[in-house]
């Protein structure tokens, strides 16, 4: 599904690469994990998959469901199934979380030659997705993700993964700044879409999201490239000596 | 020494004109105040850029010719041109001022408003000029001496239909409306007023609207230009009582030059006056949001809000004034003018003037202009969005914040909908 080679990656404008030969490959149906310590390059992933400006291919290949990924820009991603939840989900003032959700689905409707919902359909999707996640319709009349709590915004985040359905699904640091309620809230709505078809790229810091995930594989990402790989032992395994081995490795 | 004022053919079209009309006014009150009001404007002339509240707009040296005055129109004319303009709401009473004359009616009159011609004796109310006395902005004073007509609306109670005002110039004429707005204490009601104008008409519209104490008046002015040549000049002036309450919005789109300005007077304790305008100005628009709001009563308040998006070479213009008269103490009044850039080829020119005389008062302002955020433009990209979609989206979430106080659910979705057009977004939101 997902074939990343000797990804190669910097910051526009900047000489220092980030990414510094990266292979990964995830197979449908599998969840990867990959932790690494501050700066080692997760964050630059998950956006690279994603299509964010700002980074620059030095080289290497992305491929998805044998498309070359980074020949296509971030909404033909998203319309191929890649969906990335952000550690930091945007405030957009004024556009209302309503609005947007439909306009994104029908929008990735359309780019795959699907007709729009109507609007009732779309209603009884938006009803049962946020009510799993415990979302108040009060909430969705908001504009996106402005005053809400840590909590609230990323819960939004996996309301949206449960209504795009995307079969690729990229979670960056969606721990990071969750009370352990909110965590099995989140981690509920990611299992409750495990599915042989859907694949999920983790991207965490710690260990404790992958109590709630359990992921298939565990790899450390450390200065720009994968450095070990293993099943969910490896997670234990950091979680108890740290990524100093691997900065020192590397 | 300054080199002389030379006077322009527009200006000389204007003296003919007064000269011409001056022996069939009658002394009724409006039509005495016509000659002074006339001379002193013609003593200034049109204002031009060195008149620091023009510098940006320089009427003198963008009319150098005025198109002939307007000519009464019959009911069958209006008619006509009425029918390329429907309601913007379902069940609004509708005021139709003609060429500048009070023409009809329209749906059924609510009980608490009457509407009268400014020139019938029922319509000679003396309040009528009382805002305008010792005015001495250059527009409000061509009107006063050169106005052909308009209405007057007395409002009691609440008035529950929405009140339309249309002013309709079918041709390329040059018109200067009038009209005259009272609310008596306590009453409310929600206003529309909106401009229908050949593609080189020029109009000078002038409105006074008086709220007695605790009136509450939501008034909404829309100025959609019609062509790159139409020219439309509008002039709130208002004055508020003791715990009234104004919403005012000035939603401007389309083509040509537009001056839409607002002198407000809060002159009773604890009343409160709120503008807001939404502004597109896209292309040959010229787009000059004027505002001067006087503050001399205890604890009032205002708040303004512009919003300007501008591109392919649209001009914006936001002037703001607030002043807080000696006394005015607990006055607060807060400005604030965001100015969007669509590409780089807009103009937005901002100039705020704080003038207080108070101590203990709060008040301020502040600017912003820049394009539009990169993050949020991706994160909608990502949820699969594209680009040009995403952009429109938060363009006109910037523009419809400006109509926070609009209210009326069937107006604030037409007035929506003029802006997604503005912008060139499908009519319906998504």
């Amino acid at each position: 599904m997902l074939e990343i080679e000797n990804l190669h990656a910097r910051v526009e404008g900047e000489g220092r690469e980030i990414l510094k030969g990266l292979d990964l490959e995830i197979w449908p149906g599998e969840v990867h994990a990959i932790m690494g310590p501050n700066g080692a390059g997760k964050s630059t992933l998950g956006n690279v998959i994603a299509g964010k400006d700002g980074y620059e291919i030095t080289d290497g290949t992305v491929r998805f469901k044998e498309q070359d990924l980074l020949e296509m820009e971030p909404e033909e991603r998203a319309a191929a199934g890649i969906f990335l939840a952000f550690q930091y989900p945007v405030e957009v003032p004024g556009v209302a979380t309503m609005t947007f959700l439909k306009t994104a689905l029908n929008a990735q409707r359309a780019a795959r030659g699907e007709d729009a919902l109507s609007t009732p359909a779309f209603m009884k999707l938006v009803k049962e997705a946020a009510e799993k996640l415990s979302i108040s319709p009060e909430m969705l009349r908001r504009p996106i993700n402005v005053g809400f709590s840590g909590g609230e915004k990323k819960r939004n985040e996996i309301m949206q993964m449960a209504l795009l359905q995307p079969t690729l699904a990229v979670l960056d640091e969606t721990d990071s700044g969750l009370d352990i309620d909110a965590l099995r809230v989140v981690a509920d709505g990611v299992n409750a879409l495990r599915s042989p078809e859907r694949s999920f790229l983790i991207i965490t810091h710690y260990q404790r999201l992958l109590d709630y995930i359990k992921p298939d594989h565990v790899h450390v990402l450390a200065h720009g490239k994968i450095v070990r790989s293993g099943g969910p032992e490896l997670a234990l395994e950091l979680e108890a000596k740290g990524y100093a081995e691997f900065l020192e490795v590397a | 020494m300054a080199a002389p004022i030379v006077t322009t053919d527009a200006e000389r079209a204007l003296a003919d004109l007064f000269e011409a009309r001056a022996p069939h006014f009658s002394s009724a009150p409006l039509d005495a105040g016509r000659a002074e009001a006339f001379r002193r404007f013609a003593a200034a002339g049109l204002p031009h850029r060195r008149v620091e509240a023009y510098k940006y707009t320089d009427l003198k040296a963008r009319l150098r010719n005025l198109p002939a005055p307007a000519a009464e129109i019959g009911k069958e004319e209006v008619g006509n041109a009425l029918a390329a303009v429907p309601p913007l709401v379902d069940g609004a009473v509708r005021v139709i001022v003609a060429n500048g004359r009070f023409a009809a009616l329209e749906g059924t009159l609510p009980e608490g408003l009457t509407v009268a011609s400014i020139l019938a004796p029922e319509g000679a109310i003396d309040a009528i000029g009382a805002l305008v006395t010792g005015e001495d902005d250059p527009l409000t004073l061509a009107n006063v001496g050169l106005f052909d007509g308009g209405a007057v609306l007395q409002i009691e109670g609440t008035v529950a239909p929405l009140i339309e005002i249309v002013h309709l110039v079918p041709g390329d004429d040059l018109v200067m409306g009038r009209l005259a707005i009272f609310l008596a204490e306590g009453a409310e009601a929600r206003i529309v007023e909106r401009f229908a104008a050949g593609p080189k008409a020029v109009t000078n519209d002038m409105a006074e609207i008086t709220l007695a104490p605790r009136a509450r008046l939501n008034l909404t002015r829309i100025v959609e230009g019609g062509s790159a040549e139409a020219t439309n000049l509008t002039t709130h002036h208002i004055r508020l009582g003791a715990h009234a309450v104004l919403d005012h919005l000035t939603v401007s789109t389309g083509l040509g030059l537009m001056r839409a300005q607002a002198f407000c007077h809060v002159a009773g304790d604890e009343a409160e006056a709120n503008f807001r305008a939404a502004t597109v100005s896209i292309g040959k628009r010229h787009a000059d949001n004027t505002l001067n709001v006087r503050h001399n009563a205890l604890a009032s308040r205002s708040t303004e809000v512009f919003r300007s998006a501008v591109g392919e070479g649209g001009i914006a213009i936001v002037q703001g004034r607030i002043v807080v008269d000696p006394g005015a103490q607990k006055t607060d009044a807060k400005m604030m003018s965001n100015a969007l850039f669509l590409d780089d080829t807009g103009e937005v020119m901002n100039k705020p003037e704080l003038e207080i005389f108070a101590d203990d008062v709060q008040c301020g302002h502040g600017a912003t202009s820049g394009d539009l955020d990169e993050d949020p433009i991706f994160y909608l990209r990502a949820r699969g969005i594209p680009e040009a979609q995403a952009r429109r989206l938060l363009v006109e979430a910037f523009l419809l914040e400006a109509l926070e106080n609009v209210g009326d659910e069937a107006l604030s979705d037409a007035l929506a909908g003029m802006l997604r057009t503005a912008i060139g977004a499908p009519a319906e939101a998504e």
